[in-house]
């Protein structure tokens, strides 16, 4: 059910025709977020980002579970990475610069695995906006209308609307 | 990229949503809120009233709390209003609560609580297993116990006086006896010459029947063979009457043990130094008792609690989330940064009840005094009298934790603490401390304990029996003995170290009395106190050798008859040997003038062979 939902729900953004920074931003803020465990100030203000611009949410939950399982993967990677960072002797004055000041502990850079996966993210997010933006002006050039003329998004409305009937029912 | 349509609806949502909180610190439904939350984490009635909190400055203020007590719903077993507190903004965007202020007074507990109709007057309901020990029951629980009886054994007291006898008049007794047991033997001795009369007259006989008139020298000649049997035996029974005279002699000379007699002399005038030794067990017992076990207890639960607070720390394993948790650093940076739980400045005063006011300041109470590198310190005032002050820090920035405390309290006054005097000594039996002053430092590191406590008493009260109770051998220098007592024992110090873990903590106690006793009281008390002791030790002397005296008497008046019988025997052996030396001349003159006879005799016969000889030759 909420596979379908999500399927549906993301057809319906792409078939909006909504700009495509609106859907690939949105992919690769939630990336930023899934990748990077817990609640800290960078991640804060990346869902801020999402709430206050025109951001699709829904692409946008898809790109945290992306994120989600993509941290969960490279965990041990992320946290070595943190770790030679957070160790280098030469940017030990710069971690205790940052660290005496209130608001940048608030990122929990001095955790091993928030610093790495915060990296990673930083680093995959303009990448990753670009390659999607290229990959969605594709869609909308050829797959767009294909799509439009199946109904494809009919089908996925009424297989969800069979679904809460037979929940309805049982 | 443009703004999100609905933002200019979610816009005035977040600032009703500010308002609201606002409005929210400064209503009841708040006060309510708190009431209902407490009830349920404390499992009582909690009432609350006046609570306001200011999001914006993070100020609170709670005009009364009041907490039920689970054992009688008719009592308040908190009551405490009004309490401030302030709270840093920074670190509670990090998760960590740093109290910058706290000040809570008008504490009291055991209050009457009016009861809700519905439950009116319900009576008081025993604890059950349900509700469990209170956390204090249970902190106490946990604490190590103070308990003095068993302390009592590793107590290292000065031995007190026992009622045993003195060591010269043991000795005089042991010599007493030995003495009669020498004068059994003499008499033994003696009775064993019983059939020396008997033979004394048969010897008497057979002297007395010898035949002095006879003529004939053969005859004469066994008599006198007779009488050197009879010299024979007399001189055995002379020598052995010497040799009992000898054992009579020697077993009533009364000979005197000189190194026992010296030894059971200095035991007694160690003894008698001693005089006025205080039974310390009786004395710890009723000054750490009542008053201090409980407040040294109550300051080991408030060591314990610390300690249980502050071992733990910012590091306590989380549970295991779905991500790896990496590993968080830490950089040295001044000011340090505060730990999750931090009480900057605190302040509790109210009444303690049954021990009065009280007024507890706290600084730097932190739930990681390594990260924090601060100590933390406290002062506690309880009770009016006596006033009860306790200073400290407690240092757990390094492994070994460092605990240091002061305790003063004055005045203290504790009346009729019982001694252990032996019956019929003449010593106090109670004492009473009037003004007393405890002083002292207790340190713990790494869960040892070290310690010292002074308690001072400048106005000591002695109890004396009365003088009829004293023993009759003392009561001549009774009231002498007791004024100097009185005038050198008027103070009291009292020491007390504590040592050991806190698991087992050790107890040495020491008072002023021991010391000076046991420094001799011929220096402390001076000269007077010499002379009563001389006099003492002469009474002691004397009294030992009156009993000797008395027992040399009555041994000398039994040796008497004993003598008596001996020279009696002496004499009658003498008078033997008298009578027989007269035989003995008497049967010499009859056997020479037999001799003469038989010569005269042979003479006048050879005369007259000779005539017959001449005549038959016709000469």
């Amino acid at each position: 059910m909420f596979w379908l939902r999500l399927l549906s729900d993301l057809l319906e953004a792409l078939q909006s025709g909504r700009h495509p920074l609106g859907i690939s931003g949105a992919l690769a803020l939630g990336l930023f977020i899934g990748l990077v465990p817990g609640w800290p100030l960078q991640v804060l203000l990346a869902a801020l980002i999402l709430l206050i611009l025109d951001f699709d949410l829904t692409t946008a939950a898809l790109g945290m579970l992306a994120g989600a399982f993509l941290g969960w993967l490279l965990d041990p990677a992320l946290d070595a990475l943190g770790t030679w960072l957070l160790t280098a002797p030469a940017l030990q004055e710069l971690w205790t610069s940052l660290y005496a000041q209130p608001l940048m502990r608030l990122t929990r850079f001095n955790n091993s695995v928030v610093l790495g996966s915060t990296l990673v993210g930083l680093l995959l997010l303009l990448p990753l906006e670009i390659i999607l933006r290229l990959l969605l002006r594709r869609y909308y050039a050829v797959w767009h209308e294909r799509l439009e003329r199946l109904g494809l998004l009919r089908w996925l409305r009424w297989g969800q609307w069979l679904a809460r009937l037979q929940r309805g029912a049982s | 990229m443009r703004l999100r349509r609905g933002l200019w609806i979610l816009l005035p949502l977040g600032l009703a949503l500010l308002g609201g909180l606002f409005w929210l610190g400064q209503s009841q439904w708040l006060g309510r809120a708190v009431e209902g939350g407490l009830s349920t984490l404390l499992r009582t009635p909690v009432e609350v009233e006046g609570v306001r909190l200011d999001l914006f400055r993070l100020r609170g203020e709670v005009k009364r709390l009041r907490i039920a007590s689970r054992r009688d719903p008719r009592r308040w077993a908190f009551d405490g209003g009004p309490a401030v507190f302030q709270l840093q903004f920074w670190p509670l965007l990090e998760g960590k609560l740093v109290v910058e202020r706290l000040e809570l007074t008008g504490i009291d507990g055991g209050t009457p609580r009016r009861l809700p109709r519905a439950s009116a007057s319900p009576p008081p309901q025993p604890a059950t297993a349900e509700d469990g020990p209170s956390l204090g029951e249970r902190l106490r629980a946990a604490l190590p116990r103070l308990d003095l009886g068993l302390l009592a054994q590793r107590l290292e007291l000065d031995a007190l006086l026992d009622d045993q006898p003195l060591a010269t008049v043991a000795w005089a007794e042991h010599q007493i006896e030995t003495w009669q047991t020498q004068l059994q033997v003499g008499r033994e001795a003696v009775a064993g010459l019983d059939g020396l009369p008997g033979e004394f007259d048969t010897l008497r006989r057979r002297i007395e029947a010898l035949d002095l008139d006879t003529r004939d020298p053969r005859r004469l000649r066994e008599q006198l063979q007779e009488l050197k049997e009879i010299r024979q035996r007399l001189r055995v029974l002379r020598d052995r009457l010497r040799q009992e005279r000898s054992v009579l002699d020697e077993a009533l000379t009364f000979p005197r043990d000189q190194a026992g007699w010296r030894e059971a002399r200095a035991q007694d005038l160690a003894l008698l130094d001693r005089i006025g030794g205080l039974d310390l067990k009786r004395l710890a017992d009723a000054l750490f008792g009542a008053p201090v076990v409980e407040r040294v207890g109550a300051v080991l639960a408030v060591l314990q609690g610390a300690r249980g607070l502050l071992a733990g720390s910012d590091d306590d394993p989380p549970p295991p989330p779905p991500r790896r948790a990496g590993r968080t650093f830490t950089f040295p940076v001044e000011p340090p940064l505060p730990p999750a739980l931090l009480l900057m400045d605190g302040r509790l005063e109210g009444r303690w009840p049954g021990h009065g006011p009280f007024d507890l300041r706290l600084a730097q109470l932190s739930s990681a005094p390594a990260q924090w590198h601060r100590p933390v310190d406290f002062q506690l005032h309880l009770g009016e009298r006596p006033a009860w002050r306790l200073t400290g820090t407690l240092d757990h920035r390094r492994d070994r934790d460092q605990d240091r405390i002061a305790v003063q309290a004055a005045p203290l006054a504790l009346a009729g603490i019982p001694l252990d005097t032996p019956a019929g000594q003449p010593l106090p039996t109670a004492l009473s401390l009037e003004e007393g002053r405890l002083e002292g430092e207790l340190a713990q590191e790494a869960g040892r304990l070290q310690g010292h406590l002074q308690l001072r008493a400048d106005r000591v009260r002695f109890h004396f029996p009365e003088q009829a109770a004293v023993e009759a051998a003392y009561r001549p220098y009774y009231p002498e003995l007791r004024r100097l007592f009185l005038q050198q024992h008027s103070a009291l110090r009292l020491d007390i170290r504590l040592a050991g873990t806190l698991e087992a903590p050790e107890l040495r106690l020491s008072s002023s009395l021991d010391q000076d006793l046991s420094q001799g009281l011929q220096r402390l008390l001076g000269q007077k106190l010499e002379q009563a002791r001389a006099r003492l030790r002469q009474r002691l002397e004397a009294r030992v050798e009156d009993r000797l005296s008395q027992a040399r008497e009555r041994l000398l008046a039994e040796a008497e008859p004993l003598r008596a019988r001996l020279s009696k025997l002496e004499a009658r052996l003498k008078e033997l040997g008298r009578l027989r030396e007269e035989k003995r001349r008497a049967v010499e003159e009859a056997l020479a003038e037999a001799g003469k006879r038989l010569e005269r005799k042979a003479k006048e016969k050879a005369k007259e062979k000779a005539e017959e000889l001449r005549r038959g030759l016709g000469l």
